[in-house]
């Protein structure tokens, strides 16, 4: 089956014995700057983190967890826009402290405010995410 | 599964084109999930009205988020557009 527009790359791996898409980096995308602030919608919730990884893991073959990168715009402008006008909170976390964590930032996609934050072992990389210095702030655009 | 919702998703989730994205296996109803559907998507975070683009092979589903609130979109779930 296959339907619609979208198309991707697949590689097989060798230690699963299944196809999964090769995500697109973008190249000489790297967040240089420590203090810069990663937005992702709602709270840093373990659970919902590892379902979320798992999804992400289902397809790519990797741990990975999606962030936006605050390059170029302001709170203010991406808290307003789909998709996180739809998430009463949003959870602000610098890049340095997803590295010091342990994680990588990956530049993914064509958005080039979006990266993954991966990680190759679930159970630490949810909890490193977790477990980094973070803020939670309510989106005053968010209509329920 | 929060009854309102058709399709666990994260919502902060794109794809390689910047869209949305899940998987079939995450869906109430797979046979609702076709390119052009209209459904709920999302998780106890967040949930949004999501017009599906493309179902691949492996079951990822593709879509687009709409910004407004479900109460505002409510009407158009089920609607499928060509």
């Amino acid at each position: 089956m296959r339907a619609g527009r979208v198309s991707h790359d697949t590689v097989r791996t060798a230690w699963q014995h299944r196809d999964v898409k090769l995500r697109r980096l973008r190249d000489g995308d790297v967040l240089d700057d420590g203090g810069t602030f990663l937005v992702r919608g709602g709270e840093l919730d373990p659970e919902v983190l590892q379902a979320d990884a798992e999804r992400y893991h289902s397809v790519y073959g990797s741990y990975g967890i999606s962030v936006f990168a605050l390059l170029d715009t302001t709170l203010e402008e991406l808290a307003q826009r789909a998709p996180l006008v739809r998430f009463v909170e949003l959870t602000l976390v610098t890049v340095d402290a997803v590295l010091q964590a342990g994680l990588r930032l990956e530049p993914t996609g064509r958005n080039p405010r979006h990266y993954t934050v991966a990680f190759d072992d679930l159970d630490r990389g949810v909890a490193g995410l977790a477990g980094c210095e973070h803020q939670v702030v309510p989106n005053p655009y968010h209509e329920t | 599964m929060n009854p309102e919702i058709d399709l666990v998703a994260d919502l902060n989730a794109e794809d390689d084109e910047g869209l949305g994205w899940s998987v079939l296996s995450d869906a109430r109803d797979p046979s609702r999930v076709r390119p052009g559907a209209m459904l709920v998507a999302g998780n106890r975070h967040a949930a949004a009205v999501v017009r599906v683009v493309a179902v691949d092979e492996d079951g990822q589903v593709h879509f687009t988020v709409l910004p407004g609130s479900l109460e505002k979109n409510r009407h158009l779930i089920g609607r499928a557009l060509a």
